[in-house]
This record gives structure tokens, sequence and C-alpha cells, in this order.
């Protein structure tokens, strides 16, 4: 790595720390239920959507009710952002003429931008109107996130209530994420992305002729204000096909920081929130240590592969030290020359440990460890540190399986925050962490044995496998990232990742919000000489290991036959 | 027809979705509703804490 890429590396830790708190505690001030910043200002706005949409802000629900409420909103917003697409073509603002979406491509892409996954089988800039993108992808960009962070919200209320069957209401949760963060921080970060150069207009292609007479059309649209979203928002859809690698979309290496920031910025600041909803700030930095170690273990890995770049390129006296200085050198297939390979690895890494699928680079172009890295941070669940809400009700879950696990070794019944863990909690965690593996691996053996689905696989070999893996590993993950080489645009993929995306988030918020309702019930106990303390760097380690253990004893058969034997084929 | 077949697989899967509530329902109403609200069933639980609306965090 170079000095360069170190510095940029450190600049965003640095970043990251800093803002932590700051975001973590005004969040939990607007989650908290007294007064928050801004009351005076959203106070009256908010109102009005609750006045408006019937709902009593001041009345708490069971968790069965924030359930079904989450539910009914996700299934009509499917529905909409489905008949929005397949009616485009006869409604305003579609300067490029744009026609109705297919069927299945519509399925797939409503349920992918609901479920904060943004898995995209189209090219943004030559398949949606702008308005399509302003009204029905954009909103769901913010609104998808705000789900997860309600989730998130709730799984905490469960743990900090004591004898109580409510976790919140879901209406005020989603709306008071909306108005209060995502909101605020998107205009800014817009208007910083505009500043260097992001385009933000209502134009269609402009026509273009090069040196030599050719026509090119260069796309036009509302790209700044979906870009600062599609990153806060840990969704990662992009408004053009070549998503943050466009320069329109990332024009230089600030936008590229500034953007990685904003990815990192709400997952890792919900943890110092937990901290303050839990009133022990210590439980909040050891789900940020844990996150911190995984994100930074993976990011590191990335650049590094990367920047050693391609033996098989050595062996063919190509040198990769000095090529393209300024971008670094290294393997640079598939990159972008003005971030070059470390700030691509970085971005891979930022992205794929969150929820966010957003990508500068190839991902199908990287090395074999450096592709392994992407493909590993999807698989840990995303919890390094995961979706906009999904990375902390995830880390949370595994907090507890951790405790659970502390608690076998040494005899005791497990605690959590006071709360014992039983029976209950324990199944709804198996189903919690058994529910995508088995979606993953069913479809992806189904995919690599049938032959239509072989016919999508541009790669033979270990590769290919990869390729497949990683399609569904992202989908049911939701992060929405593709590896590259495999033609998803098809009846079988289209409707096979759209059915992975909506059982990874649908089969697991159920049981983390039924989780938050069993404890939410419960008293605590207090501390005794055989509590296992969950606020140190030993639980950190435990919470580390046992996220790594799951995923290894789970996906070990397939990395073995994926990316490793590739990388020992080089 | 090919709109009939997604609205139907979105409409099914979310009625499964709401039935799955109902099965998490069946495992968290087993023992740590007994323990916390002895005498009590879970929809007394969910009552006692309608009281408790508005409460923190």
């Amino acid at each position: 790595m170079t000095g360069t890429a170190w510095l940029q590396f450190l600049v965003l830790v640095a970043l990251v720390v800093a803002f932590t708190p700051v975001l973590g505690g005004y969040m939990a001030k607007v989650y908290g239920g007294g007064a928050a910043p801004g009351d005076r200002v959203f106070g009256p706005v908010e109102r009005l959507v609750y006045r408006a949409t019937g709902v009593e802000p001041s009345r708490d629900q069971h968790w069965t009710i924030y359930a079904r409420s989450l539910l009914a909103f996700s299934a009509v917003s499917v529905l909409l952002l489905y008949l929005m697409q397949r009616v485009q073509g006869s409604m305003p603002l579609n300067p490029t003429d744009m026609a109705g979406v297919p069927e299945p491509l519509a399925f797939n892409t409503a349920v992918s931008f609901v479920t904060n996954t943004n898995w995209q089988n189209y090219a943004g800039e030559i398949t949606m109107s702008h308005l399509t993108q302003m009204s029905g992808l954009a909103v769901q960009n913010f609104v998808s996130a705000a789900v997860g962070m309600s989730v998130a919200v709730a799984l905490v209320r469960g743990l900090v209530r004591r004898r109580s069957g409510t976790i919140g209401n879901f209406w005020v949760d989603l709306t008071r994420s909306i108005t209060r963060v995502l909101l605020p921080i998107s205009i800014v970060g817009a208007f910083v992305l505009v500043s260097q150069g992001v385009i933000q207009n209502l134009d269609g292609f402009t026509v273009a002729h090069t040196l030599d007479g050719a026509a090119q059309l260069i796309p036009g649209g509302p790209a700044a204000s979906q870009e600062v979203i599609k990153e806060l928002g840990t969704n990662g859809g992009g408004f053009l096909n070549a998503n943050s690698g466009h320069p329109f979309g990332s024009p230089n290496g600030l936008t590229n920081l500034f953007q990685m920031f904003l990815i990192l910025l709400i997952p890792f600041s919900l943890t110092y929130t937990f901290g303050k909803l839990a009133k022990d700030r210590k439980q909040g930095w050891a789900l940020f240590g844990a996150m911190f170690v995984l994100w930074f273990a993976s990011a590191f890995a990335a650049q590094a592969f990367e920047t050693d770049g391609n033996p098989e390129l050595d062996a063919l006296g190509a040198n990769q030290d000095t090529v393209a200085e300024l971008a670094g050198g290294g393997n640079l297939e598939g990159k972008e020359v003005r971030f070059g390979s470390s700030a691509s690895g970085l971005f891979a890494a930022t992205t794929t440990g969150t929820s966010t699928g957003a990508v500068v680079s190839a991902h199908d172009s990287f090395t074999p460890g450096g592709g392994a890295v992407p493909l590993v941070n999807i698989m840990l669940s995303e919890v390094s540190p995961g979706g906009v809400g999904a990375g902390l009700y995830g880390m949370l879950v595994f907090a507890i399986l951790s405790v659970f696990i502390a608690g076998l070794m040494v005899g005791r019944t497990p605690e959590y925050l006071g709360k014992k863990i039983q029976a209950s909690e324990m199944k709804l965690i198996t189903i919690y962490i058994l529910a995508v593996p088995i979606v993953v691996l069913v479809f992806t053996g189904i995919s690599v044995v049938m032959d239509t689905s072989q016919a999508s696989i541009l790669n033979p070999g270990p590769h290919g496998l990869s390729e497949v893996t990683y399609a569904f590993t992202s989908a049911s993950n939701n992060n929405g990232s593709a590896f590259g080489g495999l033609t998803g645009n098809t009846d079988w993929y289209n409707t096979t990742l759209g059915l992975s995306m909506l059982v990874g988030r649908f089969v697991l918020i159920v049981p983390a919000l039924a989780l938050a309702g069993s404890l939410a019930r419960k008293q605590t106990v207090p501390p005794s000489a055989g509590t296992f303390p969950t606020g140190t760097p030993l639980f950190v380690g435990l919470l580390v290991g046992v996220v790594l253990i799951v995923v290894g004893l789970t996906y070990f058969p397939v990395l073995a036959l994926g990316p490793t034997a590739e990388h020992l084929g080089l | 027809m090919g709109d009939l077949i997604f609205v139907a697989v979105v409409v099914a899967f979310f009625a499964v979705a709401v039935a799955y509530v109902k099965g998490c329902e069946r495992i968290v109403g087993r023992d740590s509703g007994r323990e916390t609200f002895v005498g009590a069933d879970s929809d007394d639980a969910a009552g006692a804490v309608e009281a408790s609306a508005g409460a923190t965090p």
C-alpha cells in the first residue's frame, strides 16, 4: 500500500470514530422518547404526517403489531413500485422515452429496493424514467433504510425495557428516521456531491460527437440526490449503470472518500445509540469494537491483495508496480484509474461490510483473494458494520448467541444486559442464523446444475461458482453488489434472486422483532459474580470469534470450491 | 398474465410472512411469558404493556 492509500484509510477511520458519538448521541435522543434537538422544526411536519395517516404517536405497539405494520407497509411498497415501473412509459418526467419495465425485471427491482438490497439487473440510464428514479427508487432508498433503523431501535428497546410488552411504534420510528436523520444528512450531502461535480438536473441524453465522428449519448438526471441516500441508507442502487465508478456519480478521490464515510456513518453510530439507550456506553463501544475489527481487517486485506497485483500478469512480464503510478499500481483490471487499486479495495470492503452494494470497480476482476473479501464480508451477515439498522440488530443477535455460548462454557444461564437468555430466544436466533444460508446454498446448488441457469455463467470452473454464490449471497443478505460475470436478467435469476431478497429481509426481521418482544417482557436480574461482562475487550474477541466461526462452518465448502481453489490454481 | 403472477407471488409471500409472525409468537409465548407474568398469558402481558405506552426508550 502506498502512503496515499494509508492516509486515505486513516482519514476514513478518524472520520468514523469522530462522528460515531456525535450522530449516535443525537439518534439516542431521536429514539429515546423525550425531547430531541430539532423538535420545533421536525415536530410540526411529523404531526402532519401522523394526522394524515391516522397514527397515534403516543401509543406503543406489541411486537406482533409492530411486525405486521412493517410487513403491510413493505407489501404495499413492493406493489406500488412494481406498478410505477410497469406504467412509466405513459407517465411524465420521461425525457428519454423509457418504455414500461418487463414484468420479471420490475418484480426483481421492486423487491430489491424495498428490501434495501438494490440488486440491479438493469442499467439505470437506459431503463428507468426520471419519475421512477425520483419518486420510486429514491423514495425506497429512504424508507427501506428507515425500516432497518426502526427494527434495530425496536430490538434495543426490547433489551432495555423491563416487564413491558411493547417495543415502540413502527410508524413513529419510520417517520422520525426519515425526517430527523436521513433527510437532513442527505440534503447536506447532496450539496457536497454537487459541489464536486456530481450531476443534478432533469435532462435526458445529450448527444456528443467524438473526434472520429461517432455520436455518443451523455446521460443526465438527478444523480446527486440519489447518490447521497444510496450511500447513507446503505442501499447501493446506482442512478447510472457504472454506479459510483461513473464520473457523474463520483468524480474524484474526495467524493469517493465522502461516499465511504456516508456508508459507514449510521451503522457505526447506531452502536453508540445502543450504548446510550442502554445507559451503559461500554456496551455500545463493545459492539463498535467488534464491527470495527471485522471491517478494518477486511479493508486492509482487500487493499493488500489488490495492490500486490495479479501474479499471472507478473509471469507475463508486466510490471504492475510502475504502471499507472498515480493509481498506485497493483491489479488495475476493472478499476477506475482515478481511484486506483487501493481505494477500490477499500470501497469494496466498505460497501460489502455494510449492505450497500455500491461499487467503484468490477469485483469480478479482483484477484481471488481480493474477490473473496467482499464475498466473505457479505456472508458474515453484514455486521461489519452492516446495513443501516440491519447491522446493529444482526450484531445484537450474534452478541446474544455469544453470551449463550459463554454461558454453556461456565454452566450458567446466560444473560445479556441483565436479561436471561432462554429457550425461546435461542430458537428465534437459530431461525435468524439459518434462514439465509439455506436460501443461498440451495439456490446456488440448483443454479450450477440446471442447464438454463448455467448458460448465464460467463466463466467456467471455480470462478463461475464464485459468481453464482456471490449473486445469491448478495441478494439474500440484502447487499446488492454484483460480482459480475453472470447474466442476471433472466427469468430464473430475476425470480429466484427476488425471492432470496424477500426471505433475507423479512424472514430475519420477524424473529428479530420477536426477540425484542420476548426480551422486553422480562425483568432484569442484577449482575453477579458469574455474570459474563459484555462491555470488555474479551467479549469483543468472543463476539468476533463467534461471527467468524458461524460463517466459517456454514460456508466453508463453497468458499473452498470457489475462491480458495481459484487462488491455489494461480 | 405476467403481472398477475408476480402480484400473486408478492401477496402470497407477505401472507406467509404474517403467518410466520404467528409462528414466532408461539415460540415467544411459551417460557418467557410464563416466567415473567406468572399466572398470565401473553395477551394479558400485552395488555399490561398498553398502560406503559410512551414509556422510555
